[in-house]
């Protein structure tokens, strides 16, 4: 009889046992320190080189596509880099202006754009598939009854970015070639800020056709080879100089040199061919004008800026 | 200090059992549902944290830091159990957070986040309870990480309130459980209350106390097994009384016997002896000559022949001195002699068996009254004795040819009865065969004692 409360207190406390648990780190979240607001500026030993790139890609592509690249620079340069993802293109170009940013990868127009009102300087320019240059395309679903581009009209369009060669000077040139006003030739139309989303819009059924870069069509094909299958290519643009990696005026020639020399230098080492195999890119030229010349053609009409 | 009764004692069990199963089951559960919510909220912070991660990348990384903030908020919003969120990005800085007013540095000094590109999760312990604090990496940990911290608060609530339904039902269920116990434990101790109280009465001497026995279990087998004992006790009490009775009737009749014995003696002294003294006491007046003489000592003689007849119908020496069948065999002579009828006594087995002297003196008065039956009331003129001594049972069988009469019918005499009773005194028995007009025919059985014969040999 004495017997069965004691086996009873050691079941007990080997169940109140099973509850403890190791030492674990303490907080006191009553405990809260003013100073450290939401978004406090770090601060850097080191001179900051902020290197913008346009919504060429989503931010999250973007990232890892260029991650690779502020680290090489960050090295190199012997600075801290810092990756700046502006929402559109007019931003990105607008923090070249205002040196928000020192370096910045912008769509083609927008640095025609920039070289033309405040002296944006191009200092390198990426091969892709062996060229510098690129096509845009005008795509719809292949099975829409949509064969030539005078078919579009009264349908709805995607456009990328106001400040696209290809996604949006290009359909419009379109639309005027064919004399059609521009306000009325498409139903509606609406800016996806970048290509994939295009390619998802029309691939989805929320517009009709889309303008897009021909690198990331092919680079979309690469990922979901059935697209192919679904969408249809109904006009293709002469090459178009591709988005260059461009510089505020205001930059220091020795820094615009190393900076240079750099980007130029990347198929040289191991480590900048990994930079360049996460970029998708072959290698770094230095731009040639010429390259850039049917996008100033392209916005020289009515519509267009120049 | 007073014992606690049956009833208690089997209650107290019965309490301690459901309590302690209360207990343990309570304690059990509670550790059970602690862990599996405890491992449910691991999980549901690090689904948030992982969701979260997805949905800041684009704000984050594009420095919309507005939308950031308003994507945070929403969580603790829509999950009560949510304690705080933020954002570091990938150079390490506080982006946004859930606070007001400031920001608790413990949270980013105490938790060391693991710069993998797996979510990871701890638990935290602060002045507000255990945190499940789940880090979950953004674009890889390129961008930094969001945490999300999860308080058990909600969890214990609600484990709180199932913990109190269930010790409702444990008592609820421990009550019944109480009320059927009580019910069953009372009828079994008023079994043995039944029993017990039976017993006592039975010991005070009443033995009509009889127990219900119920359901045949232990205890309809103990009340039946008293029961049983109680009727034969009161059986055994019954056959002591009329034995009893049977013995004082005996001594009754023994008494009476004695002085219808005592009477004949003196009748016999009066009648035949006490008559021929005065006889001879007159002859001897009158005595005149050697005629006379002779005549007074023929009577002498007849007189003295009747004190020794006398003498050895109260007590045949021959019996002491020459055993039973000896006596037995002058006895026939005398009564044939004595009756003019004819008969005798046949002996089967060894004739020097001796028996325990009563049971020769009761044979031998049994014959005695037989015989005198025969003489009084038959009218026989043969009879016939047997003695069988060779088995353990010794047998006498007495027959005659006379007039007979019927068993069955009351007159039957005082004879017969004594006959029985002396036989019953040393275990014997005795039956009687007659009819009307078809002789008698008295068998008598008396067990003999083996080993006898050897003794009255020592003697």
């Amino acid at each position: 009889m004495c017997r069965f409360p004691r086996f009873l207190l050691a079941v007990a406390l080997l169940l109140a046992g099973c509850g403890m648990a190791p030492a674990t780190p303490v907080v006191h979240l009553q405990d809260l320190d003013p100073t450290l607001a939401a978004g406090a500026p770090g601060i850097s030993p080191r001179p900051v080189l902020r290197v913008g790139v346009a919504p060429l890609l989503s931010p999250r592509e973007s990232l890892l596509r260029y991650g690779p690249l502020i680290d090489y620079l960050g090295r190199r340069l012997d600075r801290q880099v810092e990756l700046v993802l502006p929402r559109s293109h007019t931003e990105a170009s607008d923090m070249v202006r205002s040196g928000a940013v020192q370096v910045a990868v912008v769509s083609s127009y927008a640095y025609v754009l920039g070289q033309k009102e405040f002296g944006m300087e191009a200092l390198a320019v990426p091969v892709y598939a062996g060229l510098p240059t690129r096509r845009a395309y005008i795509l719809v679903r292949r099975y829409s009854g949509i064969i030539q581009f005078s078919d579009l009209k009264g349908h709805t369009f995607a456009y990328t970015d106001p400040l696209s060669a290809s996604g949006r000077l290009y359909p419009e040139a379109m639309v005027l070639g064919l004399k059609e006003p521009l306000d009325r030739f498409f139903e509606r139309t609406i800016f996806v800020s970048s290509d994939d989303k295009a390619l998802e819009a029309l691939d989805q059924g929320l517009v009709d056709g889309a303008a897009v870069d021909g690198t990331m069509y092919d680079e979309a094909i690469r990922r979901d080879p059935d697209l192919q299958r679904r969408l249809r290519i109904i006009e293709t643009s002469e090459p178009l100089g591709a988005p260059p990696l461009v510089v505020s005026p205001r930059m220091g020639s020795e820094l615009k040199r190393q900076l240079q020399e750099a980007l130029l230098e990347l198929d040289q080492n191991a480590v900048g061919r990994s930079v360049l195999n996460r970029l998708r890119v072959d290698r770094f030229l230095k731009p040639d004008p010429a390259w850039y010349d049917p996008i100033r053609d392209l916005a020289g009409h009515p519509g267009g800026r120049l | 200090m007073k014992t606690p009764s049956l009833r208690l004692k089997l209650l107290a069990v019965v309490i301690l059992l459901t309590m302690t199963l209360g207990v343990a089951v309570t304690v059990q559960l509670r550790t059970a549902l602690l862990r599996t919510a405890g491992a449910e909220l691991d999980k549901r912070s690090m689904s948030i944290a992982a969701d979260l991660a997805m949905r800041v990348t684009d704000p984050l990384l594009t420095r919309n830091t507005i939308d950031l903030r308003d994507m945070l908020l929403e969580i603790p919003a829509n999950n009560p159990d949510v304690r705080y969120a933020l954002v570091v990005d990938g150079q390490g800085r506080l982006v946004a957070h859930t606070f007001q007013g400031g920001f608790p540095r413990d949270l980013l000094t105490q938790r060391p986040v693991q710069t993998g590109d797996k979510p990871d999760l701890m638990i935290l312990r602060s002045d507000e309870g255990p945190l499940h604090d789940a880090a979950a990496p953004i674009v890889g940990g390129l961008a930094g990480y969001v945490r999300v911290g999860l308080t058990e608060t909600h969890l214990l609530t609600s484990l709180r309130q199932v913990e109190r339904l269930q010790i409702v039902t444990i008592v609820l269920v421990g009550l019944a459980a109480l009320a059927a116990a009580y019910f069953w434990i009372f009828r079994l101790t008023r079994r043995i209350q039944d029993l017990s109280l039976a017993a006592s009465r039975v010991g005070g001497g009443d033995l009509t106390a009889l127990v219900p026995p119920g359901a045949p279990d232990e205890l309809g087998i103990l009340a039946t097994a008293f029961n049983d004992m109680t009727r034969r006790l009161a059986a055994a009490g019954e056959a002591v009384r009329v034995k009893e009775q049977a013995r004082t009737e005996l001594l009754q009749k023994v008494l009476t016997a004695q002085e219808e014995e005592r009477g004949r003696i003196s009748r016999e002294l009066h009648d035949e002896i006490g008559q021929a003294l005065t006889g001879l006491i007159v002859g001897l007046k009158v005595v005149r000559g050697p005629e006379d003489a002779a005549s007074l000592r023929d009577l002498a003689a007849q007189t003295l022949e009747s004190v020794r007849r006398l003498s050895r119908d109260l007590r045949p020496a021959v019996l002491d001195d020459i055993g039973l069948v000896a006596a037995l065999r002058r006895y026939t002579e005398d009564f044939t002699r004595l009756h003019q009828i004819e008969g005798s006594l046949q002996v089967v087995g060894p004739e020097d068996t001796r028996l325990a002297s009563g049971v020769e003196t009761t044979l031998y008065r049994v014959v005695q009254e037989a015989l005198t039956n025969v003489a009084r009331h038959s009218g026989a003129r043969h009879f016939g004795v047997v003695l069988d001594l060779r088995s353990p049972l010794v047998q006498v069988i007495v027959e005659d040819d006379g007039q007979g009469f019927d068993p069955a019918s009351p007159s039957t005499g005082m004879g017969l009865v004594s006959m029985r009773e002396r036989a019953a005194l040393v275990g014997g028995t005795v039956t009687i065969e007659s009819r009307p007009g078809g002789g008698t025919t008295v068998y008598v059985k008396v067990p003999g004692e083996e080993g006898e014969r050897a003794h009255s040999d020592c003697r």
